[in-house]
C-alpha cells in the first residue's frame, strides 16, 4: 500500500460535497466600520437582475486550513523538534511558499520528488525558486443556505426550510471584552515608582509614578448566526493516489471527529469559541479513511530522511 | 492527444463540425474576465490537459519554456490565416507563410455588475516560532508579508462562445473545467453548467475572436495565450449586440 504513494498516475476525479451547521457564530472578517468588524459578503445577481449582498465563507480560507492541517500533521507524524526548519520550509508548508528566483525552465524532475514523497505539497500547490505548482485540490467557497442562494443551491439543499429565509435571518453581531483588572485585588502587583524606584521590586524597569490608564475594552463583530446551514465543496481534479491519501489525512486533521461528529471550524476567532461547525460529509468515495492514513503516515516516516532533505532542496 | 508542429490545416469547412453556441452559468463572480478576450480554446485546453494528464500522469509533459510549448488536440475546427510578420515557429500552420488557432470566439458576457474578491494572506507565525531559527520575522516586507490582496472580480450570469466544434465531445470536455478567471481554486468564477447547443448562427459568429493583422496590436492567437510563441500583431475581437445571449 505504501508504495502506492509513490505513484504519479491519475485517477479518476473526486467531488466531495459538504453541507455544514453552524454550532457556533462565525466570525470571517472584511475590514471595520467604527467598533464593528463587518462579515465577509459577496455580491449576488438575483436570476430577476436585482444584486444582494450575501455573507460567504471564503474557500481560500477553507483551503488554508486543510494546508495547516497538514503541516502540523507533517512536522507531528516525522517528529521534528522546535526550530529544525528554514524559515522559507516553513513558509512552504504553511504558506504554499513563494517565488525567490527568475527563471523559464520549469524543475519537473523537482516537483516529481515532491509528488512522490510529500504529495500533501502538490495537493494544495506551492511556489519555490522559480517554479509554481498548482494543486490538484479544488476548494469552493462555503455559502449560506438561503434564499439570495436558491440558484445555486446543490440539489441536496434544494427542498431545505432554509432555503426559504432572506440571508439577513442569518446574519447576527456579537461582541467580547477585554477587561482591565484594575480595581481588584490584582492591584497590589502593579509597580509604583514612590514604593521600589524605577525599576520595581524584580528590577522589570516597569514601575510607573502615576495611576496606569485603563486598557478595557469592548469590540464587536457581525456574525453568521448558529444554525445557519452552509454548503462546499472539495474537488480532487487527477489526482494521484498520494493526494487522496494527504487529502484524507487532511479532513481527518481539520474536521476531528468531536462528540461522534466531525467539527470543523471556519473563521476568525477559533480560539475563543467562534466558528464551529458540525460537518456532513460523505468520505465514502475516499476509501478506507483509516486505512488511507495508516499508509500515509507509514509513507512519512518512511521517507523522513528524504522528505526533509527535498524540503530544502525545493526553497533552495 | 498533442498536435504535431506545423501540421494543422484549415478545417472550418469540413462538415464534421457542427456550429455550436457554448454557455457557462455561473455560481461566483470571475477574476479577470475582462483582463483578455477568454477565447473558448482557453478553458477547453486546460481540459485536455487535465485529460492529458489522466491518461500519461503527473508531470509527464515535456516543461513549458521559452521556445517549447504543447497544442493539445481539440475537438473544434482550425482556422488558418496568413502571418502577419514574423512569427515564432510554433505558431506555424502546414501552409507556409501561415499560423492557425481553433475556430472559436472570444467569450461574450453582459457583466451587471462589478465587485471585489478578498484574499487575505495571513503569516502563520505561530510555525515560524516554533519551527524556524529565525529571531525575527518582518511582516510588512517580503513575498509572504501581512496582506489583503484585492482583486476586481465581474458578476456575470453567463459567459457565451460560439464556435465549429463536435458538440458532445466538446461538453465532454468543458464538463471538466470546474471554474474560470483566476483564483479559481479557492472557489471563484466556479461554473455551476456548461451548456453546448447546436446554433446556425456561430457559422459566422466563430469570428469574433483576434485575428492575424498587419496592422493591429500584439496579441495572442490561441491556447496557452499567456505564452510568447503565439505573439503577433492582431486585431481584437469586435463586441456586438447579436453575439450576445
Amino acid at each position: 500500500m505504501t508504495s502506492d504513494l509513490h505513484a504519479l498516475h491519475a485517477l479518476p476525479d473526486l467531488h466531495l460535497p459538504l453541507t455544514l451547521t453552524a454550532l457556533d457564530p462565525i466570525s470571517h472578517g472584511a475590514g471595520t466600520s467604527g467598533n464593528t468588524q463587518l462579515l465577509r459578503v459577496q455580491d449576488v445577481l438575483q436570476p430577476d437582475g436585482r444584486r444582494v449582498s450575501v455573507p460567504y465563507i471564503s474557500g481560500n480560507s477553507l483551503r488554508h486550513t486543510l494546508r495547516a492541517a497538514l503541516a502540523w500533521h507533517l512536522v507531528r507524524t516525522l517528529d521534528l523538534p522546535d526550530r529544525a526548519l528554514p524559515k522559507n520550509v516553513v513558509d512552504l508548508l504553511w504558506s504554499g511558499g513563494a517565488l525567490s528566483e527568475t527563471g523559464n525552465q520549469v524543475d519537473l524532475e523537482t516537483a516529481r520528488r515532491v509528488s512522490a514523497t510529500l504529495p500533501a505539497l502538490s495537493l494544495l500547490g506551492y511556489s519555490a525558486r522559480s517554479d509554481i505548482v498548482a494543486g490538484t485540490l479544488w476548494v469552493d467557497n462555503v455559502h449560506l443556505v438561503c434564499a439570495e442562494n436558491v440558484f445555486r443551491l446543490p440539489d441536496r439543499l434544494t427542498g431545505h426550510p432554509h432555503a426559504d429565509l432572506p440571508a439577513g435571518a442569518m446574519r447576527g453581531e456579537a461582541f467580547g471584552t477585554r477587561h482591565d483588572v484594575r480595581g481588584t485585588a490584582v492591584d497590589r502587583y502593579i509597580a509604583m515608582l514612590a514604593d521600589h524606584g524605577e525599576t520595581g521590586m524584580l528590577g522589570l524597569n516597569t514601575a510607573a509614578d502615576a495611576e496606569p490608564a485603563t486598557t478595557q475594552m469592548i469590540y464587536d463583530m457581525q456574525v453568521i448566526k448558529p444554525g445557519a446551514v452552509l454548503w462546499t465543496g472539495l474537488h480532487l481534479l487527477t489526482p494521484t493516489p498520494g493526494h487522496i491519501a494527504a487529502l484524507a489525512v487532511a479532513i481527518d486533521e481539520a474536521m476531528p471527529i468531536v462528540d461522534g461528529r466531525r467539527i470543523l471550524a471556519l473563521g476568525g476567532k477559533r480560539s475563543t469559541g467562534y466558528g464551529s461547525c458540525a460537518a456532513d460529509v460523505d468520505l465514502a468515495p475516499l476509501g478506507d479513511l483509516a486505512a488511507l492514513r495508516a499508509a500515509y503516515e507509514a509513507h512519512l516516516r518512511e521517507h523522513r530522511d528524504t522528505i526533509i532533505t527535498m524540503l530544502k532542496d525545493v526553497v533552495g | 492527444m498533442l498536435v504535431e508542429p506545423g501540421t494543422i490545416v484549415d478545417t472550418t469547412t469540413d462538415s464534421r463540425w457542427t456550429p455550436v453556441r457554448v454557455t457557462a452559468h455561473l455560481a461566483e463572480p470571475i477574476i479577470n474576465l475582462d483582463g483578455h478576450a477568454c477565447h473558448l480554446d482557453g478553458p477547453a485546453a486546460f481540459a485536455a490537459y487535465l485529460a492529458y494528464t489522466d491518461r500519461h500522469g503527473h508531470h509527464s509533459l515535456p516543461p513549458m519554456g521559452r521556445d517549447s510549448v504543447v497544442d493539445f488536440a481539440l475537438p473544434l475546427a482550425t482556422w488558418t490565416a496568413p502571418a502577419p510578420g514574423p512569427v515564432h515557429q510554433l505558431a506555424r500552420a502546414a501552409t507556409p507563410g501561415h499560423v492557425w488557432g481553433w475556430a472559436c470566439s472570444a467569450a461574450a458576457a453582459d457583466p451587471a455588475a462589478w465587485t471585489v474578491v478578498e484574499v487575505r494572506r495571513k503569516p502563520d507565525s505561530e510555525a515560524m516560532h516554533r519551527y524556524a531559527p529565525d529571531r525575527k520575522v518582518h511582516l510588512a516586507t517580503g513575498p509572504l508579508k501581512a496582506r489583503n490582496a484585492t482583486h476586481p472580480a465581474t458578476i456575470v450570469r453567463t459567459i457565451t462562445w460560439w464556435a465549429l466544434a463536435d458538440p458532445d465531445r466538446l461538453h465532454a470536455l468543458l464538463s471538466r473545467v470546474p471554474g474560470l478567471g483566476r483564483h479559481t481554486r479557492h472557489g471563484n468564477g466556479r461554473v455551476h453548467r456548461w451548456e453546448v447547443t447546436p446554433d446556425p448562427r456561430a457559422a459566422t459568429l466563430w469570428r469574433r475572436r483576434v485575428w492575424p493583422d498587419p496592422d493591429g496590436t500584439p496579441d495572442t492567437i490561441r491556447a496557452p495565450y499567456h505564452h510568447h510563441t503565439r505573439l503577433m500583431p492582431c486585431t481584437p475581437p469586435p463586441q456586438r449586440e447579436e453575439e450576445r445571449c
